[in-house]
């Protein structure tokens, strides 16, 4: 698994419902989908999110290199990942925000600011957060018709799952999913992909 | 108004229909300069010496020395180093200006040191100085001098790295590997023209610096060597002339161009296979004597293109590199390396990234003179402004009627 609390980049834009991140192209795996993150809201308070998108900006340079018969260089790829100003950016979806210590699935009451540092939470914050009220934060993901949701909502209950099943708690698993029957109850169309995407994520006994 | 384009359209078939005609003489002289270099292709000892006794008559001349190898040779790619470090180097610069609000210069140097095929993250360097002309004792400075103090710092940079890379490799116990250090264009200092005597003095020191830079790194046992694209130089061919001149009549060999139009380019680009180098020439020049000994300035041209589309380089190198077979042949084979990286466009891809690193863009121009005036005025100086003619320019709005 990959290190937890480890920086993920510095905040380019911002808004109430979203931010964007730019952060050096690395091989490890993280930032993930799904992944829940924290960037500062002032003093010990936190804004959180979830990444829907991680896309790589292409250029001319990297157009050319490729543009050839030649296999590439190594050293070639290594400094086009960690040398050029090329950023990976992760796109995250705001969800909540803790204050004076407490835990809300409320939109932040505002944006964090650019090139404020954005952080992978560690496995306690992720349960904590997804664990805290009754899933407040899923009608964030929901509400959104240009994200991927199906996807994005298997990527992060796999993530958050393993979580507390490994923390002892086996039924979050069977909570969340009952949580997203009846937010989508009057959406048999969105219901099934979100099933769908959850069965191939578990065996469908397990929900 | 914008551009006359009416008149423009006339000009451009005006000289589409003279094209022709002259291709065609360029043709015949391209033909002949071609014959000449097959007929002294084994005389480069005779040619050599003839060319130097028109530069005892003429200093100025630019012209080719051959050496050793036959004028019309060419050279396979040969194997790449086992292993060899790459550094590269390239400068840009704001250049002053008296319409700005602050007369000031910056040089911004940046460098990237790589190791080929091995997968390690190169290391790059960024080096920006910073001269306010009219704090300086000089007063002023002309582009010339700020471009002899850019080029000046390349080579200075590439030393002083090489020499860097050299105490890593002793202190880890590890014998060194070959260093090959880069920068783009000649490596003759451009300049020493002038007439001023404050822009002669100024790059008098610059020069003394320079051939410092390049002792050091013949100290240093690197690799040195300048890379001219799509060159227009016409060195070979000149020498061409030189040998197609009576001898009685090399006094005036400034007057005597009949070759004019040809370049070396058109001289090797069917010479030349894909990787091929031609032979190695010494340079004439007015400054040439001054690099001396180890220093003498020496090149070859390579075919960094492909069998249906050859391309030309230019490669300048000291004279220790020129007759090192590992270092010359590790210099044109890392070069090939690094023009294939580029696909089509070939060009060293060490040469692009330090332009990369380099370049100064426009924003952080303005942001220089920004924190300049800011600090000016903190510390109660007085700053100037921009001139007027200046300021209308910058007005924002329509530019033109």
């Amino acid at each position: 698994m990959a290190e937890k609390e480890y920086k993920i980049g510095h905040l380019l834009r911002s808004g109430i419902t979203g931010f964007v991140a730019g952060c050096p192209i690395v091989d490890q795996e993280i930032p993930r989908f799904g992944e829940l993150v924290h960037a500062p809201m002032g003093g010990k308070d936190r804004i959180y999110g979830i990444v829907h998108e991680i896309s790589i900006s292409d250029d001319g340079l990297v157009r050319q290199i490729i543009n050839t018969s030649a296999p590439l260089d190594p050293t070639v790829i290594a400094d086009n990942r960690t040398n050029r100003t090329v950023p990976m950016e992760i796109s995250v979806l705001a969800v909540g925000y803790r204050r004076d210590g407490a835990i809300h699935h409320l939109l932040p009451p505002r944006a964090p600011l650019s090139l404020d540092v954005l952080y992978q939470c560690s496995d306690a914050e992720l349960a904590e957060f997804t664990g805290a009220g009754r899933f407040g934060y899923l009608r964030h993901l929901l509400r959104n018709p240009d994200l991927p949701v199906a996807e994005l909502i298997a990527a992060h209950v796999a993530q958050a799952a393993a979580v507390h099943s490994a923390a002892g708690n086996s039924t979050w698993k069977q909570q969340v999913s009952q949580e997203l029957i009846t937010l989508l109850r009057d959406d048999y169309q969105v219901l099934m992909q979100v099933l769908g995407a959850l069965g191939d994520a578990f065996p469908i006994s397990d929900l | 108004m914008p551009l006359d384009f009416l008149s423009v359209k006339q000009q451009i078939q005006r000289l589409a229909a003279d094209a022709p005609a002259q291709l065609k003489h360029l043709e015949i002289l391209r033909r002949h300069a071609g014959e000449l270099l097959s007929a002294y292709a084994a005389k480069g000892a005779e040619l050599r010496a003839k060319v130097e006794q028109a530069a005892a008559e003429d200093s100025f001349l630019r012209a080719a020395k051959p050496t050793d190898e036959a004028l019309n040779a060419t050279f396979p790619l040969p194997a790449a180093p086992a292993q060899a470090t790459i550094i590269a180097a390239d400068g840009s610069q704001i250049s002053p200006s008296r319409h700005e609000a602050m007369n000031y210069f910056l040089i911004n140097l940046g460098a990237i040191q790589l190791t080929p095929s091995t997968g390690e993250t190169p290391t790059t360097f960024t080096r920006s100085e910073l001269h306010v002309a009219e704090y300086d004792a000089r007063g002023s400075y002309t582009e010339d001098m700020v471009a002899q103090a850019r080029d000046k710092g390349e080579r200075v940079l590439l030393a002083e790295l090489a020499r860097a890379e050299l105490a890593t490799a002793e202190l880890a116990a590890k014998s060194p590997q070959l260093i090959f250090t880069l920068t783009d264009g000649p490596l003759e200092l451009w300049g020493g023209r002038s007439r001023d005597p404050d822009e002669l003095e100024s790059f008098a020191k610059h020069f003394e610096d320079y051939l410092a830079a390049l002792r050091s790194l013949h100290a240093a046992g690197a690799a040195t060597a300048g890379y001219v694209d799509k060159p227009r130089a016409d060195l070979v061919v000149r020498a061409l002339e030189v040998a197609a001149t009576p001898q009685d009549q090399l006094a005036d060999m400034r007057h005597s161009r009949p070759l004019r139009g040809v370049t070396d380019y058109d001289l090797f680009a069917g010479l030349l296979a894909p990787g091929a180098r031609s032979a190695i020439f010494a340079l004439q020049s007015q400054l040439s004597p001054k690099y001396d000994g180890a220093l003498a300035l020496h090149f070859f041209y390579l075919n960094v293109g492909s069998q249906k589309t050859p391309w030309l380089a230019r490669v300048e190198m000291p004279a220790w590199v020129a007759e090192s077979a590992a270092m010359l042949n590790g210099l044109h084979a890392l070069l090939i390396g690094q023009c294939n990286v580029m696909g089509i466009l070939s060009y060293p891809y060490a040469l692009h990234r330090a332009h990369e690193i380099a370049i100064v863009s426009r924003e952080e121009k303005d942001q220089v003179t920004q924190m300049l005036l800011a600090e000016w005025r903190a510390q109660g100086l007085t700053a100037g402004v921009v001139s007027h003619k200046q300021a209308i320019k910058d007005l924002p709005g329509r530019t033109r009627s």
